[in-house]
């Protein structure tokens, strides 16, 4: 009998001491891993968001510039503004690009980027939506110029990419809103839930008539 | 009658190792997510550095569409931002300047060879440099990618001798990596 009253007293509970301590314990290190994973989770998508958005800088580039390399003659971009005042276009051969400057894709905005086919007469696009999306999603483009001096065309685009937070961007050349400007360009630090990231890139073909 | 083998807790050993054992977990976690970041960053300079070169070649084709003599004029008036000297005759004379493929540090320099030594009113080296986005910048600080133009003339076929542009950029690669250059060569007609 006082052996089993002495068993018993042997298999006591943690004291409420011991069961903050351990809970304290273990609450720090949850907290250390989540901030971890957090952390690895930010540097990942920086990376994806990143490559996404360069990717479709090139592929706007890229697609601009073999239309002019194979457009067989002398080429005057010039861009138009719509009859709604918003929407810019040019035509380059048998295709047409209309775009809105400042729009967020998948934010409210109509289209970025469309590319649609045409033959011969450039429309103007005003109310149109049609054509393939060329800037992805949650991408906003700030900048498309062609210039062509002396035959030799160069296409400059500024995209940009970013979620609902919009103070993410800075611009060199001090235009604001600094997330509308031509040379956006991402702050360094970038908070929880902010993501950021561009594309600032040129390219210089010749006319090939 | 025998008391149950009491039971021990975790000796400050077998925590230890437990705890090491799940660092390592999250630290490789997080050296494959920013190596990840760090080629994508790499991927995209390479990018740049490419699209550089491809427009100093569209330039070198539109030289040799024109005659140099025109092209040099035409340009001598435009700020078209490629590298090459406007004043310079041909630039397999070594009339032009550029930026050294091998030299360290990346910025330096190639003095013109003939016609006279560098002109101080008009830099021989016409904006070779970009910054990361692939425009020119006056900023030294800024400047990322370096230009380089070299051209050699191998013997063709049946006497011509072509003359082949080895167009390059060469930029530094993130967190002082070893140099990188993307180079293409361009054969002249």
């Amino acid at each position: 009998m006082k052996q089993s009253t002495n068993n018993h007293q042997n298999q006591a509970g943690f004291t409420i001491l011991e069961l903050m301590i351990a809970m304290t314990v273990f609450t720090i290190l949850l907290m250390i891993c989540l901030v971890t994973f957090l952390q690895i989770g930010r540097v990942f998508s920086k990376g994806v968001n990143m490559t996404l958005v360069q990717e479709d800088a090139r592929n706007i580039t890229s697609s601009i510039t073999s239309d002019i390399q194979f457009y067989n003659k002398p080429f005057t971009p010039v861009v138009i503004t719509s009859t709604d005042h918003q929407t810019k276009y040019f035509c380059i051969g048998n295709h047409e690009y209309k775009f809105l400057l400042g729009a967020h894709v998948g934010y409210g905005a109509a289209f970025g980027l469309k590319r649609t086919d045409i033959s011969g007469s450039c429309p103007d696009p005003a109310g149109d939506t049609s054509g393939a999306e060329m800037a992805g999603n949650s991408m906003q483009l700030n900048n498309l110029t062609v210039s062509c001096p002396n035959g030799l065309c160069t296409v400059t685009i500024n995209l940009v990419f970013y979620g609902v937070d919009n103070t993410v961007f800075e611009s060199p050349s001090g235009s604001t809103p600094a997330y509308k400007a031509a040379d956006a360009q991402c702050t360094g630090a970038l908070a929880g839930s902010q993501y950021c990231a561009t594309a600032n890139y040129s390219s210089t073909v010749l006319e090939s008539y | 009658m025998k008391l149950p083998k009491p039971n021990h807790g975790d000796t400050i050993i077998e925590v230890m190792i437990a705890l090491a054992i799940a660092a390592f977990a999250i630290g490789s976690a997080y050296a494959v997510a920013s190596r990840a970041l760090n080629e994508a960053i790499s991927a995209r300079e390479r990018n740049q550095a490419l699209n550089i070169v491809e427009s100093q070649i569209a330039a070198l084709k539109l030289r040799n569409k024109l005659d140099p003599a025109n092209f040099d004029s035409t340009f001598a008036a435009s700020n078209m931002n490629f590298c090459l000297d406007e004043s310079a005759s041909d630039p397999a004379n070594g009339n032009w300047g550029h930026y050294d493929n091998n030299a360290s540090p990346l910025d330096t320099l190639v003095a013109a060879t003939s016609g006279g030594s560098p002109n101080s009113s008009k830099p021989y080296n016409y904006e070779c440099a970009r910054n990361d986005s692939g425009q020119t910048d006056s900023s030294p600080s800024n400047q990322k990618y370096f230009i380089n133009i070299a051209t050699t003339t191998p013997n063709g076929p049946s006497g011509t001798n072509p003359t082949v542009y080895a167009v390059s950029a060469r930029w530094n690669n993130l967190g002082g990596g070893p140099v990188n250059i993307a180079q293409v060569y361009y054969r002249a007609k």
